[in-house]
């Protein structure tokens, strides 16, 4: 293990269990809803956010290469486990690590929540600098109260990021090759005034 | 109580979250789109304070149904123990205000929700919120009238009511539907031989 998630994770993890509130605060944050909840219903509410056909319709476009770059991220997260099973650090280190959180069955490396995070939220960024720019602060928390919570390593929270907003770069890199399909998707919604 | 037992609590609650919190934020994002036919309350002041109420209750929703719904929410022997760690069983019943912070924290494998079923449930409340607001809004905002000639899309619901516009919007693409699909047709062909640029000069 390289010393700088050692020390880290050590660090992070020691401070676990000094403060309730701090300790509640963090089990929630890392939990598996909240963060990708707010993500998914900004990404609801921008929908409908447009003020001109031409601002909607960007937006939406944008919305929908948010939606198509979660699934890529996961896609990602799924191929990297098969070839690296990274374990977690309360498997690796158990007299160490004090866990918050259930402890996960799945591999450690990179953090699948925080991809799906950081691609909503860098979405969100490309339509709304503010929202966006506090969705990320979001999941930045959740990366850091994942290491705190002794359920990842900080290099599994960056490299989540890391996938997330390549996985974000690549939808839309695949929605100019495939511009019709969400052209086409819109103008149907269009017709049923839900575009 | 099986695994099973506890996805089904777990389902429950999350399609009460993301249907209020998407209703939620529908309003809020008509609030700022000034898609007068979709708001549920007259103004976008307190349409917008509606979004962010129902926002703010869906999500809150979710995280204190523990403290009135029974479920395997409760601390095991020992005080703070992460739910289900070890194998350990979990008693069933409502959870302590202490408790509450790690209720939710299941894994999949226990009966918590996975990244899959949450899609396929947020989706169901999502699309729900969108009816809900369609229907309700159509119904609350019925004498809106639109002055200027119909608009295309969600442009009309600017000046008149989702119910109303439906029927000519509808109409106004099937009229439409097999140019717009030619032209789009066109363009993906024009896409696909512009792409592999790389290698040309």
């Amino acid at each position: 293990m390289n010393p700088f998630d050692r020390e880290t994770l050590l660090f992070l993890n020691g401070l676990a269990g000094r403060s309730d509130l701090l300790d509640a605060v963090m089990r929630i944050v890392v939990g598996d809803y909240l963060v990708a909840v707010l993500g998914v219903v900004t990404l609801v509410g921008l929908w409908f956010a447009g003020k001109t056909p031409a601002e909607r319709e960007r937006m939406q476009v944008t919305l929908l290469a948010g939606a198509a770059s979660v699934g890529l991220a996961n896609l990602a997260v799924t191929t990297i486990n098969s070839i690296w099973a990274r374990p977690r650090p309360f498997v690796a280190m158990p007299e160490s690590v004090k866990l918050l959180f259930y402890p996960s069955t799945d591999p450690s490396f990179p953090a699948n929540p925080i991809a799906v995070a950081f691609a909503i939220a860098g979405a969100v960024w490309l339509i709304n600098r503010r929202l966006g720019t506090s969705l990320i602060a979001l999941a930045a928390v959740q990366a850091v109260a994942r290491v705190y919570a002794g359920v990842a390593y900080p290099t599994d929270t960056i490299g989540g990021a890391v996938v997330g907003l390549l996985a974000l770069t690549g939808a839309i890199g695949l929605r100019r090759l495939i511009r019709p399909i969400p052209e086409m998707t819109i103008r149907l919604a269009r017709a049923f005034l839900l575009a | 109580m099986t695994p099973d037992d506890v996805r089904a609590l777990f389902i429950r609650d999350y399609l009460i979250m993301s249907y209020v919190a998407s209703l939620g934020a529908i309003q809020l994002g008509v609030s700022f789109g000034g898609l007068r036919g979709l708001f549920l309350l007259p103004g976008r002041a307190r349409t917008r304070a509606l979004g962010v109420l129902l926002v703010c209750a869906g999500i809150a929703s979710f995280f204190l149904a523990p403290l009135w719904n029974p479920g395997p929410w409760g601390s095991v022997a020992g005080g703070r123990v992460v739910i289900g760690a070890g194998g350990q069983p979990v008693p069933w019943g409502r959870a302590a205000l202490y408790d509450l912070p790690q209720a939710r924290n299941i894994n999949d494998t226990n009966g918590g929700m996975s990244g899959n079923t949450q899609a396929l449930w947020f989706a169901v409340g999502a699309i729900s919120a969108i009816v809900t607001t369609c229907t309700l809004g159509s119904i609350v905002n019925r004498g809106l009238r639109s002055p200027a000639p119909p608009s295309v899309g969600m442009e009309a619901l600017k000046h008149t009511t989702f119910l109303s516009a439906l029927g000519p919007s509808i109409q106004c693409w099937r009229r439409t539907w097999r140019d717009e699909f030619r032209g789009l047709s066109a363009l993906a062909w024009l896409t696909f031989l512009k792409s592999p640029r790389k290698g040309g000069s």
